[in-house]
C-alpha cells in the first residue's frame, strides 16, 4: 500500500511540469493568485452566513451554522457510508454518462452526415426532447425497478447535449477541408476517420463536458424519484426527513464540489484536445 | 522529355446556377499545355481562373467540352492531378509532417515517413515537422502545402495565387524555390496569379484571361532564358507586353484618363 503510494507520488513529481500546465487555469499567472480570485466570492458568501447565523437573522432550525455544518462533516467522515454514498452516485454517473454520450455521440455523428436519417429523425428527437426528465421515471420504473432505471434516467439526459453538439460539429465541417479529401481520393471510412471526427471533436467534447455536469445533477434526482439504491441524493434526501438541515448542507456542499471538480477537469480536456481550436482565445 | 504530363482543354465552358439565374462564368475554353511546362494564367478577380482549375483538377463535373489528361478524358479527381489551393487548406488539427502525409494511402509506415521526410526537405521546412499549421508563417504554409500536393508524384500541379498573401520579399525567394521544384519534380504546373512578374519570372507561357465570361484573351510565349533575371532588358520588354495586353482589353477607360 505505501509503497504503491510513493510509486505514485514518485510519478506525479517527475510529471510535476505536465500536470502543472495541464492544470493551469488561463496563461501562467501566479497560482495563488488565481485560487485567491476563485476564492473571493465563496468566501465572501460565507462570511455573511457565519454572522448572520450569528446574529441569529437564520433561524438555527431551519438553516443550521457553518460550526453545524464543520460538525456535520466530522460525523458523517467518521460514518463511513457518507463516502460510500458519494462514491455510488459518482460511478452511477459515470455509467448513465457513458451509456448516454456514446449513444449521443452515434445518433449525433449520423445525423450529421445523412442528410436523409437527418429529415427522418430530427422532428423524433426534437419532440422527445421536450418531454421533462422526470417525465420519464414512471416509464422508467417499469422498464427496471433497479440500478437500470437510474442509468437510464441519467443516461436520457446526458444524451441530448452531446447529440446536439455532435451534429453541430460535423455540420460545420468545412467544405474546404472535404474538398482536400476529394483530391486525395480519400474513400467514405477516410474522410470520417481524417476529417470529420478531428475536425469536429472539439464541438463534441463541449457536448461531453455540459453533458457530464448534467449526468450529475440528474444523479441526485434519479436517486430521489427511484430510491433505495444508496447515493448522496438519497442520503440528502434522508437527512431531510429526520430535519438534519446541518447534513443536507454537508451532502450540498459535497455535490457541489464533486460537480466542481469533474466540470473542471472536463474543461481541461476540452482545451488539450481543442488547442487549434482555443488558440484564438488563449491568446487574449 | 517526359511524354505524361500533357493537358488539352476543348472547347471547354462553365455555368454556375443561382437562384434560376445562369451564371456564364468560362466560356469557351481552349488550352494546351505541354509535358513538363509552366503556365501561369493571369486575370482580373472574379474572371473564372479558380473555376477552370477546379474544373481541372476534378472539383466541378458539370461543364461542357472536353479536358484530356495524356489522352485520358478525366472523370472526378484523381491523384496524377495535384492542387494548392488558394488558402493553403493544411488541417489546423495536424503537424506539419502529419499534414504533409495525409494524402499517402497504400504505403508501409517507413516508407511513408521516408517520403514525408523528403517533401519537408524539398520544400525547406526542417525542424519544423512537429509544429501546427497556427504556429508557421504564410509562407511556410504555402510551402507545407504545396508539400502536401506533391507526395503522390502528381503529374501535374495546379497552384492557385500560392504566394499571394506574401510579401515582395519572400515572393521572390519562394519564385526560386518554386523554379527548384519544378524542375527537380519534373512536372507540369499550372499557376494562378496577379502579379505580372511572378508569372514572367516562372513561366514558359503566359494565359491571360478576360472577365464575364472568362475567356482566354491571348497566350503569351515567354522565350527568355533560366534563371530569369529581373532586372535585364529582356524581361522588362515582356513585362511591357503583358501589361499591354491587359490594359487595352480590360480597362480601356485608362488610356484616357490623364
Ligand atoms: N460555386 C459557385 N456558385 C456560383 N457562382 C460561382 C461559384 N464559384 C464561382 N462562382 C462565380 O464564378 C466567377 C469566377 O469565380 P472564380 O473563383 O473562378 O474567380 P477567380 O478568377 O479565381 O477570382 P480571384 O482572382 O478573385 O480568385 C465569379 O463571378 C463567382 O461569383
Ligand atoms: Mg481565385
Amino acid at each position: 500500500m505505501l509503497s504503491k503510494f510513493l510509486l505514485l507520488a514518485g510519478i506525479v513529481h517527475s510529471q510535476k511540469n505536465k500536470i502543472m500546465s495541464f492544470l493551469s487555469v488561463r496563461g501562467n499567472k501566479y497560482l495563488p493568485i488565481k485560487v485567491l480570485e476563485g476564492t473571493l466570492l465563496p468566501g465572501t458568501i460565507f462570511v455573511i452566513w457565519l454572522i448572520c447565523s450569528r446574529l441569529n437573522i437564520l433561524s438555527k432550525d431551519f438553516f443550521p451554522s457553518p460550526g453545524d455544518v464543520v460538525n456535520g462533516f466530522h460525523e458523517v467522515l467518521n460514518d463511513g457510508s457518507f463516502l460510500d454514498n458519494l462514491g455510488m452516485s459518482v460511478i452511477r454517473v459515470l455509467k448513465g454518462f457513458l451509456l448516454g454520450s456514446t449513444v449521443g455521440f452515434v445518433i449525433g455523428i449520423t445525423l450529421g452526415m445523412s442528410r436523409f436519417l437527418e429529415k427522418l429523425i430530427t422532428p423524433i428527437f426534437n419532440a422527445i426532447r421536450q418531454v421533462p426528465l422526470p417525465a420519464w421515471a414512471p416509464l422508467l420504473v417499469l422498464v427496471s425497478l433497479g440500478e437500470m432505471s437510474r442509468v437510464l434516467f441519467i443516461a436520457i439526459g446526458a444524451c441530448y447535449p452531446v447529440v446536439l453538439n455532435t451534429f453541430e460539429g460535423v455540420k460545420n465541417v468545412r467544405n474546404d477541408y472535404v474538398e482536400v479529401g476529394k483530391v486525395f481520393k480519400f474513400n467514405r471510412v477516410q474522410r470520417f476517420f481524417k476529417i470529420i471526427l478531428p475536425s469536429s471533436f472539439p464541438s463534441t467534447l463541449t457536448g461531453l463536458r455540459l453533458s457530464l455536469s448534467i449526468s450529475w445533477m440528474l444523479v441526485v434526482a434519479a436517486e430521489i424519484f427511484m430510491t433505495s439504491g444508496g447515493g448522496i441524493g438519497e442520503m440528502m434526501w434522508a437527512c431531510r426527513e429526520y430535519s438534519r438541515m446541518d447534513l443536507v448542507v454537508v451532502c450540498i456542499i459535497a455535490i457541489a464540489l464533486v460537480g466542481f471538480t469533474m466540470n473542471f477537469f472536463m474543461q481541461k480536456m476540452e482545451m488539450f484536445f481543442s488547442f487549434w481550436r482555443l488558440t484564438l482565445k488563449q491568446s487574449r | 522529355m517526359k511524354s505524361t504530363g500533357t493537358l488539352s482543354v476543348t472547347n471547354v465552358s462553365k455555368k454556375f446556377r443561382v437562384n434560376n439565374n445562369e451564371i456564364h462564368v468560362l466560356d469557351n475554353i481552349n488550352l494546351s499545355v505541354k509535358a513538363g511546362e509552366f503556365i501561369s494564367i493571369i486575370g482580373l478577380s472574379g474572371c473564372g481562373k479558380t473555376t477552370l482549375l477546379r474544373l481541372i483538377v476534378g472539383l466541378e463535373s458539370d461543364y461542357e467540352g472536353d479536358i484530356l489528361l495524356d489522352g485520358r478524358k478525366l472523370n472526378g479527381p484523381s491523384l496524377d492531378r495535384g492542387i494548392v489551393f488558394q488558402d493553403h487548406r493544411l488541417f489546423p488539427w495536424l503537424t506539419v509532417e502529419k499534414n504533409i502525409g495525409l494524402g499517402i494511402v497504400g504505403k508501409s509506415d517507413t516508407e511513408k515517413k521516408e517520403i514525408v521526410n523528403n517533401h519537408i526537405e524539398l520544400v525547406g521546412l526542417k525542424g519544423f515537422e512537429k509544429s501546427y499549421p497556427y504556429q508557421l508563417s504564410g509562407g511556410m504554409s504555402q510551402r507545407a502545402a504545396i508539400a502536401r500536393s506533391l507526395v503522390n508524384q502528381p503529374e501535374i500541379l495546379l497552384l492557385d495565387e500560392p504566394l499571394g498573401a506574401l510579401d515582395a520579399l519572400t515572393r521572390m525567394y519562394m519564385h526560386k524555390e518554386l523554379e527548384r521544384i519544378w524542375k527537380k519534380e519534373n512536372i507540369t504546373m499550372i499557376m494562378v496569379t496577379h502579379d505580372v512578374e511572378e508569372a514572367l519570372y516562372l513561366s514558359d507561357k503566359i494565359v491571360v484571361m478576360s472577365a464575364r465570361p472568362g475567356k482566354l484573351q491571348k497566350i503569351i510565349p515567354v522565350p527568355l532564358a533560366r534563371p530569369r533575371d529581373r532586372a535585364s532588358v529582356e524581361f522588362a520588354e515582356m513585362k511591357e507586353k503583358v501589361l499591354e495586353e491587359f490594359m487595352l482589353h480590360t480597362e480601356p477607360h485608362f488610356t484616357y484618363t490623364i
